[in-house]
């Protein structure tokens, strides 16, 4: 229900029991540890490092081997069951694993695969290069002819050919151009020639553009060549579907891997805790922070290992802020997600989670307000909690779409939202007739696209008796913790002005008989804060300004309760674009033969993207609200987490 | 000039306010999407396991668009345009259903382009930290309000213009 109490300890125990005791303190997942390595010379020993350095390169190992054979690993359906297992069988478990085994296979197979590619990405380059010389009659031995006579194997565009013939004659007689083979761009050709020309035979085949061929210096036919490469290409890929038939047994093992990968995670944190922990020669000492209630239970279960320790609660320094711990009740422990989202209040701050709950789901729903939608995230959701084994932290997340999926469904219902219909769409027994002569749908009680401005009543409504929840809590939690003076003057004040401009304005409206209350609540209200918000002044002059500047502070509240008409805008706009998907449906409806698939297809497909869009809009500007109007008015947050030393995990379920 | 809008009718302004609500709308959120697509694209080439944050985070800025967009549909629905049967609207109901268009139309235009940048950063804090995503969100979220507000306003007009 609230931020749980935490006390500062102090743990000083042998340091024969230290490993057995860090385990202990791990297992039970309730010491969140303070870093004293500054206060001591030795935080962690030789021994201790050696240890870590083990672990981290088995858990370096772990990782290299699952990210390898995770490619390969038979798909067990859409969402398979996760590894569950009992603290004891993890254990147990990853001790089996032989992962310098599986890591050696693991690096052989894909070294092999990774030579395999890289050789045939050559090879084919190189038969590329080969392709266009392939019908050479004679081997490529002496390819760069002898003293006397030089040969070039050339590829020229074929417009530019004529042209080098011409000129190499030119140069010298005794020279000879063989086509080897042509295509439509190129021409690949071997000139043979007097040495002596060589330069000048150059310049002609640079000035053309002309490529001289890279080929290897073989005994054998250009043809036969590349039949060989073509064997090499073939037997490498032989070995590459070899070693990947290895890395698809070896995938078997993916399980235990990833047990391990936990086992080795839950190792390192605890040796890597060492280095907050100061130690001597005979003892070593802990300080950190736990929460109250888990004290006496530690103590037992330490016992168990050995009475030679101290655990004595020491009192934090001026300067120290607690970690905090927010708990909450099962059913609004979904909203934690929210709260933590803004990160978590301070120690002595109230949690708002519970109290932002109520508001949350009913903001969501208004945004939202189509009953059609809301029954379809409630089926999801409970679907998803029923059949999908999650995590924590998304459980949550789901939890609180599910109730957002019932809230949406109930104002939806009072609302008419059903898939965007209206209610002359519907058969006639849907629907019934209000006074004023409207088609509503059954239990509709009002109709947002031809009645706004109720609506944008109700949404700042809400908005300003959330702010003044705010403000009550406020002046509760400071009358109960710190000067009820202060309290009273402060905030008490504003609560009752806010209060007074309620009564007001509900007089005025006519729900209340009389504005008159109101109207002398609101002249007190405001003289009171004349009178007090300027009491830190040092002259009376001074006093009296700041208490009438004070009122300005009203403006903030205004515009804090204006901010929540994005409820009527969000809820605007579901309806309408589900108005815009039926419009579209009915059109698509009248196109023959193929009409009512594309309407169905459309239907279908609208809806989902406006349900999409609209509830991640309507979660994004609920949980602004909450952040920036309401938390605004009773707390300031910057809390630190109390993150114990526990056995986390990453791929294991943990079954208690 | 008289004459000009005399020819024209009150029909086409009223179509030209909502041509211009759907453009504005489409320019801020084509422009804000690609911003925080783009640092998403960098994000999801070093980590590509954040796709799916980094799909929602891009989305923000995409709202813009479809206020906009309702705009004009709402306008295209009054006017009658929808169902076959337009409306003989005078030339200052056109005049009223055109400046109904630009506070959605102008804000929308805005804040598309600066919830992009905003959401642009807030990828960087997803690519450090996934944790991080909620608050990149809220921060994106801020932009959008005055989307919102716009997009109210013009609803609302549209809504009450006598026709």
């Amino acid at each position: 229900m609230a931020i749980a109490k935490v006390k500062k300890v102090e743990f000083i125990a042998s340091n024969q029991h230290k490993k057995a005791i860090l385990e202990e303190i791990q297992k039970s997942g309730v010491f969140h540890i303070s870093d004293i390595s500054d206060d001591f010379e030795t935080t962690i020993n030789d021994n201790e490092l050696s240890d870590l350095q083990q672990s981290e390169l088995l858990f370096a190992n772990a990782n290299f081997a699952i990210k390898v054979l995770t490619p390969y690993e038979k798909k067990k359906g859409l969402f398979p069951d996760p590894i569950t297992l009992t603290e004891e069988e993890l254990v147990e478990k990853a001790k089996n694993v032989n992962i310098k085994d599986i890591t050696k296979k693991c690096t052989e197979q894909e070294d092999a695969i990774i030579k395999a590619k890289n050789e045939n990405a050559i090879l084919n380059e190189e038969l590329k290069v080969l392709e266009p010389w392939k019908n050479l009659k004679t081997s490529l031995k002496n390819r760069n002819g002898s003293d006397n006579y030089a040969s070039i194997f050339v590829l020229i565009k074929a417009t530019n050919y004529e042209k080098v013939v011409k000129d190499v004659i030119e140069i010298t007689n005794l020279s000879s151009i063989e086509k080897v083979s042509d295509n439509e761009k190129d021409i690949a050709a071997v000139i043979i020639f007097d040495r002596e020309y060589e330069k000048e035979i150059k310049k002609i085949l640079v000035d053309n553009k002309a490529v001289e061929a890279e080929l290897p210096e073989t005994d054998t036919l250009v043809k036969d060549y590349i039949h060989n490469t073509k064997e090499k290409i073939h037997s490498n890929e032989k070995q590459i579907k070899e070693s990947e038939k290895e890395l698809e047994k070896l995938a078997k093992h993916l399980d235990d891997l990833k047990i391990l990968h936990d086992y080795l995670l839950w190792d390192q944190d605890k040796l890597n805790s060492n280095r907050k922990i100061g130690s001597t020669n005979y003892t070593f000492a802990i300080k950190g922070w736990m929460p109250e209630k888990n004290i006496p239970a530690f103590k037992e279960k330490l016992q168990k290992i050995s009475n030679e320790f101290e655990l004595t609660e020491i009192t934090p320094t001026e300067n120290e802020t607690a970690p905090v711990i927010i708990k909450n009740s099962r059913v609004t422990n979904p909203f934690e997600t929210l709260t933590k989202m803004y990160g978590l209040p301070k120690y002595n701050e109230l949690d708002p989670t519970p109290y932002l709950s109520i508001f949350f789901v009913i903001y969501f729903a208004l945004c939202l307000t189509d009953a059609g939608y809301g029954i379809l995230m409630f089926v999801a959701t409970f679907m998803a909690l029923k059949f999908i084994k999650l995590g924590e932290g998304i459980k949550k997340l789901v939890r609180l779409l599910m109730y957002g999926g019932i809230f949406t469904t109930i104002i939806g219902i009072l609302f008419g939202g059903w898939f965007g219909l209206t209610a002359e769409e519907v058969p006639a027994f849907l629907t019934y007739t209000t006074a004023s002569g409207e088609q509503f749908f059954l239990l509709q009680q009002i109709n947002a696209v031809t009645n706004p401005l109720a609506v944008l009543i109700l949404s700042l409504a809400l908005g300003y008796l959330q702010i003044l929840v705010g403000i009550f809590m406020k002046f509760i939690h400071d009358f109960k913790t710190g000067n009820k003076l202060d309290a009273v003057l402060d905030t008490g004040t504003w609560a009752f002005m806010l209060t007074g401009i309620a009564v007001f304005v509900l007089g005025a409206a006519g729900v209340l008989p009389t504005a008159e209350i109101g109207k002398w609540w609101v002249i007190a209200g405001a003289a009171l804060l004349i009178l007090t918000q300027g009491r830190a002044s040092k002259n009376i002059v001074g006093k009296f300004f700041t208490g009438v500047l004070s009122l300005y502070g009203l403006v903030g509240y205004m515009s804090d309760v204006l901010s929540y008409s994005r409820l009527l805008a969000l809820g605007l706009a579901t309806a309408i674009i589900g108005l815009a998907v039926n419009v579209i449906v009915n059109l698509a409806g009248g196109i023959p033969y193929i009409g009512w698939l594309l309407a169905a297809i459309i239907f279908v497909g609208g809806h989902l993207f406006n349900l999409l869009i609209n509830t991640l809009g309507s979660f994004i500007h609920s949980g602004r609200l909450q952040f920036v109007e309401f938390f605004s008015k009773f707390m300031e947050g910057g809390g630190k987490e109390f993150t114990p030393l526990e056995r986390k995990t990453k791929y294991v379920f943990i079954k208690q | 000039m008289t004459e000009f809008f005399a020819e024209m009718g009150g029909l086409a302004l009223a179509i030209a306010g909502a041509s211009i609500a759907v453009i504005l709308g489409g320019i801020g959120s084509s422009v804000g999407v690609g911003l925080a697509g783009q640092a998403g694209a960098g994000v999801v080439t070093e980590q590509p396991e954040k796709f799916g944050k980094v799909l929602v985070l891009e989305a923000l800025p995409g709202t813009q668009g479809i206020y906009g967009f309702l705009v004009g549909f709402l306008i295209l629905l009054v006017t009658g345009i929808l169902t076959g049967e337009p409306k003989d609207l005078s030339i200052a109901q056109g005049w009223q259903l055109f400046f109904a268009c630009f506070p959605a139309g102008l804000a929308c235009l805005l804040s598309g382009i600066h919830q992009g940048k905003v959401t642009a950063g807030g990828m960087n804090m997803v690519a450090k930290d996934e944790s991080n995503m909620g608050k990149a969100m809220v921060l994106s979220a801020m932009v959008e309000t005055y989307a919102v507000l716009g997009f109210l306003v013009s609803a609302l007009l549209v809504f009450f213009i006598k026709l």
